[in-house]
């Protein structure tokens, strides 16, 4: 059986990866864009992790949907089961990342491009696993990905490269699902996105339950004319992760949609890093993103809209706000503009504030109890993000989520 | 029903209420009118039981002394404010909002609580009534409301609760003449042998059409002037200056 090491490609491309990762190392708070990054000390102090060598590792069904749904379940990076229903079947193509770069052996460099960014140096050198994806045509079903982590990698580290391609005129929901029963494992998920013209994906994540773990998800997406990409990622009891996106505009028409809800207690952290270029006339950008921190909780959210001198009748919206309910919690925002077009419409807006004392009273006026009438205040701030889902049925699923985590 | 008693607040070094007395019988309509800065708010505020002033007195209700209670278990044991100035929370839904606190309210007095079925259907009558249409208690609370719309909002929320003393602090401003006919019709089908209500306004107007049984000028955190309803006409014509150049 072939490995990836023998395509000579690839093996060129990793090798160039890993000069640059040993040439800058891991990233440091003296790099401005980790500076707030709590990736940073894990990372230091974890230098030495051996690299997981992927294997066939069993499936953990408990927590599978029960709706009706495509199924990909990935243990420990490593691709293990579909299940696709119906017509849906001749829609998808499906295979490893590997599989992808013996059929695909040229032309793979955009794949290992971002060389910059030193950990997704390292995950161009050391991935040895993911996904290809291919969705054809509109799907009747959403997908769900189960990114399943086990004991098996404990201590460890684990670099997952996958590559989803939307083909024109094709609509999907794709859902993914992690689910860490592992510890003290640095994970890097690297996803590049295609987004081909007229196509619209629709791409959701739940990151909960994570406080034991270094995860760093990588995305990056290229989005052709008149297609779109719409992102929400609910982030609940997780520490030492950082999403980061980075998104290309390409063509006209071209639009996204980022929204992020999050709530962080105790010593829980999460860091959103987003970068947007708009490259082409008539593109738009949406980002949302509200946080609740409470405890000691760290947030942060690093933003930035860059504007191409090419990219007229740009439209690029960003707003971050967070509520901290206590003393010792903090919120790091840093919304930035970078804009060479000179017809174009970019905003952006950053609050952090305590609970609303106003609207406390009044609930409270109505006889509602001081705890209750929290939850539903913060409740009704993330909400607001999460109203913002175009697919009804993951509105729902994350509006019961936003109940259920305050419950 | 109330009885307040040397109720003295402050702000920092800002006295807003000295040496305050109320009573209130069951079933009364007591007016108090002011010019602005009289302290009007501030008592309704401290009333329901708002933070952030030092008090100092006694707020006997039902014959308990609520001083120190918070906001919550003042509503739940029946008093109900009805904001000047009603919060826009967005995100919290109207009908979510109502069924929680009618709950709270029905949980606290030992009642049963309303189920989504009862709840839909009782409200959609007090709505009607009002004239508030369905589609309002699918929005977020106030958020985009009119200033009628918010008005007729508190309304509903006192008729949905059953409260022992109502306490609507000028309820009448941002209303325009029909919107005032409704709440007012509103109030009125909500008076009882049983039920109090406390009545803010810088205007007779709102009293031409609930029909007070007591008038109190308050001016500097304090009652100056007590009488029947025929006051508020007589303040409607000579203003308040007499009264300030009194104290």
């Amino acid at each position: 059986m072939n490995t990836i090491t023998d395509i000579k490609e690839v093996s060129e491309l990793r090798a160039l990866s890993l000069n640059l990762f040993n040439k800058h190392g891991y990233p440091t708070k003296r790099d401005e864009d980790w500076k707030q990054s709590p990736l940073n000390n894990f990372l230091q102090d974890n230098k030495q992790l051996e690299i997981y060598k992927t294997n066939n590792d069993s499936i953990n069904e408990e927590v599978f949907e029960n709706f009706k749904h495509n199924k990909i379940i990935i243990v420990n990076g490593l691709v293990q089961k579909t299940d696709f229903i119906g017509k849906d079947k001749d829609k998808l193509i499906i295979t490893t990342i590997n599989e992808y770069y013996k059929k695909n052996n040229k032309h793979l460099s955009k794949l290992f491009s971002n060389k910059k960014n030193p950990l997704v140096a390292a995950n161009n050198a050391l991935a040895t696993s993911g996904l290809y994806l291919e969705i054809k045509d509109n799907l009747d079903l959403p997908i769900i990905i189960y990114h399943q982590y086990n004991s098996k990698i404990d201590q460890k580290q684990l670099h997952q490269k996958n590559y989803i391609l939307i083909n024109k005129n094709s609509k999907a929901s794709v859902f993914e699902k992690f689910t860490n029963e592992n510890k003290k494992t640095f994970i890097s998920i690297n996803t590049n996105i295609d987004v081909e013209q007229n196509s619209h994906i629709k791409n959701y994540i739940l990151n909960t339950n994570n406080t034991e773990n270094c995860i760093y998800r990588f995305k990056k997406v290229n989005i052709a004319a008149s297609a779109n990409y719409e992102s929400f990622i609910f982030s609940n009891i997780v520490k030492t992760i950082r999403d980061e996106v980075e998104i290309n505009l390409n063509q006209s028409l071209a639009e996204c949609y980022l929204y992020y809800t999050q709530f962080l207690k105790n010593n829980e952290d999460h860091e959103i890093k987003v970068k947007i270029n708009h490259l082409a006339e008539n593109t738009q950008s949406y980002q949302f993103s509200k946080s609740i921190i409470d405890g000691t909780a760290k947030g942060v959210y690093q933003g930035k809209i860059f504007v191409d001198q090419i990219a007229q009748k740009t439209n690029g919206y960003q707003l971050i706000k967070s509520v901290l309910l206590s003393d010792q919690c903090t919120f790091h925002s840093k919304p930035e503009l970078e804009i060479y077009a000179d017809d174009v419409k970019c905003s952006h807006g950053s609050s952090s504030t305590s609970l609303n004392k106003d609207e406390l009273f009044y609930l409270m006026a109505r006889g509602i109890p001081e705890v209750q009438a929290k939850r539903l205040i913060v409740q009704g701030f993330l909400s607001e993000v999460v109203e913002k889902i175009s697919d009804e049925n993951f509105k729902n699923y994350f509006l019961k989520k936003t109940e259920d985590m305050l419950s | 029903m109330l009885s307040i008693e040397k109720l003295n607040v402050s702000v920092g070094d800002k006295k807003i209420l000295e040496d305050f007395n109320l009573k209130i019988g069951k079933g009364e309509v007591h007016a108090i009118m002011g010019p602005n800065g009289s302290g009007k708010s501030t008592l309704s505020y401290v009333l329901a039981g708002k933070d952030g002033y030092e008090v100092d007195g006694k707020i006997m209700f039902k014959n308990e002394n609520i001083i120190e209670l918070p906001a919550d278990e003042r509503a739940q044991k029946g008093i109900f404010l009805a904001f000047q100035y009603p919060i826009e929370i967005p995100g919290v839904f109207m009908n979510n909002f109502l069924k929680t606190s009618l709950n709270a309210v029905k949980k606290a007095k030992g009642q049963k609580e309303v189920d989504v079925v009862e709840f839909l259907s009782l409200v959609k009558q007090h709505a009607k009534k009002l004239g508030i249409k369905d589609e309002q208690l699918g929005r977020a609370l106030n958020v985009g409301f009119s200033g009628g719309e918010k008005k007729r909002n508190e309304v509903l929320q006192m008729s949905l609760l059953e409260p022992d003393l109502a306490i609507l602090d000028e309820t009448d401003s941002g209303l325009d003449i029909d919107a005032l006919k409704v709440v007012a019709d509103g109030v009125n089908a909500l008076r009882s042998p049983n039920r109090s209500f406390l009545i803010i306004t810088h205007y007779q107007r709102l009293l031409d059409y609930i029909k007070p049984d007591y008038v109190h000028v308050m001016v500097n955190g304090t009652i100056v002037k007590t009488g029947c309803s025929k006051l508020a006409q007589e303040l409607d014509k000579i203003g308040y200056k007499e009264f300030q150049k009194a104290i």
